[in-house]
């Protein structure tokens, strides 16, 4: 997701209209459309205040990390994405990006969501896709455990 | 066309298969997957027509996504639409 996408994502997350983001940033209406469609983006001065204004940190805004969990206003998840990263303390680092509509057809069906890695067997995907469709967002799962195995769960 | 790009790469082994997304579909690879895969959930997802379908009507609208990213020390495996 571009730094465009990702400001158009977060303003109809807050219900708010291209003019009313503009007039919070003084700019004009015309260039959060252009941010919006990738032609230009925002100003390097204007992160702060997008970020600051979304209630997130500039690496967040950049895509740089994760955002933390939020609620979002909208309940839609059909165009939302559940990635899995787990990154083990032998190195064994594991990335899956699964579209939340596949990952609730395989729950649905009673197909596990452990893509055969045994440290994700014990999170519970019902609850977690329940938080979802309720409007939970960001990184919704950020689990240490005690052998030092990182394990995350981000929806966006 | 889309397709899966897949690639596995282990010390003995290096492959890359360029699969059609219809293909995942055909009843010939879902034997095979059942056939390699007997009691994972591959296999359980392979059994499941109706899910086959719903997963391949998905696939078909997220083009350049890195399905599955994995990086062990025995092996590399990646899958991208």
């Amino acid at each position: 997701m571009n730094i465009g996408e990702k400001i158009a994502a977060l303003r109809k997350q807050n219900n708010m209209t291209q003019e009313e983001l503009a007039n919070h940033l003084s700019v004009t209406p015309q260039a959060v459309s252009k941010w919006e469609n990738g032609i230009t983006s925002p100003d390097i001065s204007l992160l702060g205040a997008i970020a600051s204004l979304f209630h997130i940190t500039t690496d967040e805004l950049l895509g740089l990390q994760a955002p933390r969990a939020y609620a979002a206003a909208d309940n839609d998840v059909s165009n939302l994405m559940l990635k899995v990263r787990v990154i083990s303390v032998d190195g064994d680092r594991v990335n899956v990006n699964i579209p939340l509509s596949i990952a609730t057809f395989m729950l649905e069906s009673g197909t596990k969501l452990d893509f055969g890695n045994e440290k994700m067997k014990d999170i519970d995907w019902a609850t977690i896709t329940q938080a979802v469709s309720k409007g939970l967002r960001g990184k919704i799962v950020d689990v240490t455990s005690a052998d030092g195995d990182l394990v995350e769960i981000i929806v966006e | 066309m889309k397709a899966m790009k897949i690639l596995v790469e282990s010390e003995k082994t290096k492959i890359k298969l360029f699969v059609p997304l219809w293909l995942m579909k055909s009843k010939l690879l879902i034997k095979w997957i059942g056939g390699k895969d007997k009691s994972g959930s591959f296999a359980k997802i392979a059994k499941n027509r109706e899910l086959i379908r719903k997963i391949y009507t998905e696939l078909k609208k997220h083009k350049g996504l890195v399905l599955v990213d994995v990086i062990s020390k025995d092996a590399v495996v990646k899958i991208v639409i």
